[in-house]
């Protein structure tokens, strides 16, 4: 679940005033918008990566508004995917749990899960500069998802990828969303995008988020 | 702290800026170098300062004098009177001028060196530039037959002779000459006549059956046609013409232009050549002349007094490069290029380093090595010798790279105590120069004594104190010589005599320099 | 230059000149290049020309003399161990610095920013004297006796200003990692620490290799702070530059240019392998 109220961030020149959205548990959710308009602040300022001048961000019943983003819980995967240039496809996977000092052999473990659900078994040697966008995709996926957060967060996710890649995602999306049974939340600026994918709708405009019927 | 993200924006500069900047500095350079050179001593500024030279010219040597001078008004729009008489006449107007207060002669042109010299010693006068010069001869008419080989035999000869006067010019050489081989009197007796001048004597000879020859000038001798006898006796019996600046001349530095002007081997020579006199070897003619002057780095301050006179005075441009004397030898010896036109030495020994790309060099000053202690001399020191006591923080300069170090050493050793120096490590320190163990001493508590020169010590913080090192060792000379492919060697000659002058020794003596220069007043 | 690059400027230069034989509006690219390379081949020239004006004056014999002093060899290992060290030190406070300086906006930032120039911009001359007059004070008056004129003050001189250049090259370094890898290593569970640690630190390895070459290299030149700070005691602070210095004290061109080409030899050496082995690190 994923619920702000009246948050207001402020960046500049760039301002998002008294949003308010709420994000039911288990729901995929689309957040349409034009490029600009404050989306990927936003979904900052649920990471914690941005720092909100009012308002609280509340995931899964827990006020988090002052927490550390490493406290959050959540899988965020930027636009640009940030994959760590310095590692290879194994070590992203394993980067979450490594952090948090698990045993080698559940790493292994769930990286092995990891690669079966998202079909990167024949990757986990490879620099990210050898990937394709797709495979990029899925990489980063896989990083957010290693550490079985409750909640995803997709910043524009399908944008940079041609026609047949993109069904294939959307249908991973799509699974993943079933048989993980998390909260959603799928930031694009495509209608027929969201409308493929999201059960439900906001759209962000004039500052504001309305849901869309 | 802000903890969180924003884009700041990159630091990045507009590759147009970058141009316009460079462009910018260009103009700059352009304007600073170029126009600003432009206006350095050129035609304006000769028109505004050289008014009118007056030049008192002894009667006889007129022709090339008054038309060297005319090319000079011409080339610089300076105006030259000349005055003409006898040389002695004129020194007597110099006299009077001074004794009235009214000084009117620049320059001072008299045909023999004795007056040059008499005036100088009654002060005068100032510089000295040969000119050029001119030989005693026996002349004859060119259709006489040779009948005398020397002059021995001139008196029993039945060759009929005239001398001059015996009082001045050409007479009085006369005179000198044969009285230093025992001639005069016989020669006097026996001559058919005596003249006034040697204008009148030439004439007589060219003129008259009764004078067949005479004791004249070479050149009187060319200008009437007449023959040259060749006699031994007489080839060092020479006048020499000189400028001499006048010591109350208003305008010296253009007054000695002219008199460099008149003496220049590509300007006055020819002059004088053209009117069969012998020119002297001077300098090659510049108005602004430029030259390189090397200056161990100690003598700076004493010195540059005399620089910025000498070149004031002279009308000309002083390129000085003060350093260590091993970096000036140094460029010295990275080709004959680098050679400067004057070298001054810190010490005597780096000079017979490239002696052999100099002149005879001159000493100037010297000065001692002293041992800088703190103020009050906590340590007791009174000697070199006390410095073996222990736990003492001894500072020098590096024994084998500068004279200073290389004396401080050479008096421990002499003394015996530098083994124990060494044991107890008390040099804890060396550099290059004493500069910097100065600075040290100054800036820093932990040296307790360090060895330079006293000439160094002139500005002394007054937490400092000098204790005087009683050796023989302990005393660098300066000295100095001109390169010996400077294009001005008469330039660099007066250089050096200013900086032996009164005021310069002045100014060495109150920067801590003992004076052991010769004064400067010429032979 | 990569040669691949060259490779594919060289081959767009075909593509243009084919071009242009087509279409006479195209203009040729050959003066921009002529251009660029004159300009580039000058300085190398200048360089090379130097080096090899250096080595046309002294001769063989005259090397194998300087090499064979001990002070020479003395200074060798001195400078070598000083350059080294001071450029550890260099890359410990320019990491953290240039990594605050990148990431945060303070109140003060340019004031900071205009202190660290100071080292740069002050004459060399006065590093050393304002060093020697700060161990005057306490607390670093205590220990003078263990730093002044001694082998230390060579270490800190040359780290004085080492470390400003040290400083300008991490900053850009960091300044162009994206932020971006340690907002995810965040949401990824780290902290600061751990981000930076794992996820930063890891891609600034070529611009750690960059500041501590350049690093090294200015404390190799480093000369007129430690001759005021630390001397020129022959086999105790004599560094290869205050060599260089004394030889020319003397006059001793010869032997100047060999401590020089040394220098040189010595300094290429040292950057090269720095650089191989740093690119293999890289690459691996």
């Amino acid at each position: 679940m994923i619920k702000l109220q009246k948050v207001s961030i402020k960046q500049g020149d760039f301002s998002i005033e008294d949003v308010s959205l709420h994000v039911p548990a288990g729901c995929y959710a689309g957040l349409m918008g034009k490029s600009g308009c404050g989306k990927t602040s936003l979904l900052e300022a649920i990471a914690g990566l941005r720092p909100i001048c009012s308002g609280t961000v509340t995931l899964n019943d827990q006020d988090v508004t002052h927490l550390k983003p490493s406290s959050r819980h959540l899988g965020y995967v930027p636009q640009d995917r940030a994959l760590f240039p310095n590692m290879r496809v194994g070590r992203q996977l394993a980067f979450s749990l490594e952090v948090q000092s698990m045993p080698q052999a559940e790493i292994d473990q769930r990286i092995r899960e990891l690669s079966g659900l998202l079909s990167l078994d024949h990757l986990l040697n490879r620099y990210p500069d050898g990937l394709s966008g797709g495979e990029a995709q899925r990489v980063a996926l896989g990083r957010a998802l290693a550490n079985r957060p409750k909640i995803l967060c997709l910043d524009e996710p399908l944008s940079a990828l041609d026609e047949g890649l993109h069904e294939e995602l959307c249908e991973l999306l799509q699974s993943i969303h079933r048989e993980l049974n998390m909260t959603i939340l799928h930031v694009t600026h495509s209608r027929p995008e969201a409308k493929r994918l999201a059960e439900k709708i906001w759209h962000f405009k004039d500052h504001q988020v309305q849901p869309v019927d | 702290m802000r903890f969180f993200y924003q884009n700041r924006a990159a630091a990045q500069v507009c590759p147009k800026t970058i141009v316009f900047l460079g462009a910018l500095g260009i103009l700059c350079w352009f304007l600073v170098f170029h126009l600003g050179s432009d206006s350095r001593p050129k035609s304006p500024w000769v028109r505004s300062e050289a008014q009118e030279l007056i030049v008192y010219c002894a009667a006889g040597i007129r022709k090339p004098v008054a038309e060297a001078a005319k090319a000079f008004e011409e080339e610089y729009g300076v105006v030259v009177r000349l005055d003409y008489g006898s040389s002695g006449e004129l020194e007597g107007k110099l006299e009077l001028e001074r004794a009235q207060n009214a000084p009117r002669c620049d320059l001072y042109i008299p045909a023999d060196l004795s007056f040059s010299q008499r005036a100088r010693e009654k002060g005068l006068i100032a510089e000295h530039l040969t000119l050029a010069s001119f030989q005693l001869v026996l002349a004859m008419g060119s259709d006489e037959e040779l009948r005398t080989q020397s002059l021995l035999s001139l008196a029993n000869s039945d060759l009929r002779y005239g001398i001059c006067d015996e009082k001045a010019g050409a007479g009085q050489k006369t005179c000198e000459a044969l009285k230093a081989i025992g001639l005069w009197k016989s020669t006097q007796a026996a001559a058919k006549a005596t003249f006034p001048r040697v204008t009148e004597l030439a004439g007589a000879i060219l003129s008259s059956d009764v004078i067949q020859a005479g004791f004249i000038w070479d050149s009187t001798a060319h200008q009437f046609g007449l023959r040259i006898i060749p006699t031994p006796e007489l080839e060092n019996i020479q006048s020499t013409i000189s400028a001499n600046v006048s010591a109350q001349s208003r305008n010296p530095t253009w007054a000695l232009r002219l008199a460099r002007y008149l003496s220049a081997v590509d300007k006055g020579a020819a002059f004088f050549a053209k009117h069969h006199y012998s020119p002297a070897n001077g300098d090659r003619w510049s108005l602004t002349p430029s030259i390189t002057f090397y200056c161990g780095g100690v003598n700076r301050e004493a010195i540059s007094p005399s620089i910025k006179a000498f070149e004031k005075r002279e009308g000309c441009v002083v390129e000085t490069q003060f350093a260590g004397c091993g970096t000036l030898i140094g460029s010295i010896r990275s080709g004959p290029e680098f050679l400067p036109d004057l070298f001054m030495t810190c010490d005597a020994s780096y000079l017979s380093m490239v002696a052999d790309d100099f002149l005879q060099p001159r000493d100037v000053s010297s000065t001692r090595v002293c041992m800088l202690v703190r103020k009050g001399n906590p340590n007791g020191i009174r000697q070199l010798s006390d410095l073996e006591q222990a736990d003492l923080k001894v500072g020098t300069t590096d024994p084998a790279m500068s004279t200073l170090g290389a004396l401080s050493h050479a008096m421990f050793e002499d003394l015996g105590i530098a083994s124990s120096l060494r044991k107890q490590q008390s040099i804890i320190v060396t550099t290059p120069t004493a500069h910097e163990l100065i600075l040290q001493m100054e800036g820093h508590d932990k040296l307790d004594v360090a060895l330079v020169y006293e000439a160094n010590c002139q500005h002394l913080g007054d937490n400092l104190e000098i204790i005087p090192i009683d050796h023989p060792l302990a005393r660098a000379t300066q000295n100095m010589a001109s390169g010996r492919t400077t294009a001005y060697p008469q330039l660099m000659e007066r250089f050096m005599n200013t900086i032996l002058s009164d005021q310069s020794m002045q100014s060495f003596i109150n920067q801590g320099f003992e004076w052991i220069g010769l004064n400067s007043k010429q032979p | 230059m990569d040669w691949t690059q060259l490779e594919t400027a060289l081959s767009g230069l075909q593509n243009y000149l084919f071009l242009q034989a087509q279409s006479h509006r195209l203009k040729s690219d050959i003066p921009f290049f002529t251009g660029m390379i004159c300009l580039a081949g000058f300085y190398i020239l200048m360089i090379l020309l130097m080096v090899c004006a250096d080595l046309c004056y002294t001769d063989f014999q005259s090397l194998r003399q300087t090499l064979g002093e001990p002070e020479i060899q003395y200074s060798i290992q001195l400078s070598l161990f000083s350059c080294s060290l001071s450029t550890l030190m260099s890359l410990a406070v320019a990491v953290p610095i240039g990594y605050l300086m990148s990431r945060f906006e303070f109140k003060g930032q340019s004031l900071v920013d205009a202190v660290l120039d100071i080292p740069i911009v002050l004459p060399p001359l006065v590093v050393g004297i304002s060093l020697l007059v700060l161990f005057n004070y306490p607390p670093f008056h205590w220990l003078s006796d263990w730093v002044v004129f001694e082998i230390p003050a060579v270490v800190l001189a040359q780290f004085m200003v080492a470390c400003a250049f040290a400083v300008r090259t991490m900053r850009v370094t960091f300044d162009q990692i994206p932020r971006r890898y340690e907002q995810v290593a965040l949401t990824l569970g780290c902290n600061r620490s751990q981000a930076f640690w794992r996820v930063v630190f890891p891609q600034s390895y070529k611009g750690l290799l960059a500041a501590g070459t350049l690093a090294w290299a200015r404390s190799l030149g480093e000369f007129g702070p430690i001759l005021v700070f630390a001397g020129s005691t022959r086999m105790r602070t004599e560094v290869l530059p205050t060599s260089v210095y004394l030889e020319m004290q003397s006059g001793d061109l010869k032997g100047m240019l060999s401590v020089s080409i040394l220098m040189i030899a010595l300094s290429a050496a040292v950057l090269v392998l720095a650089r191989i082995f740093g690119m293999q690190r890289i690459n691996a």
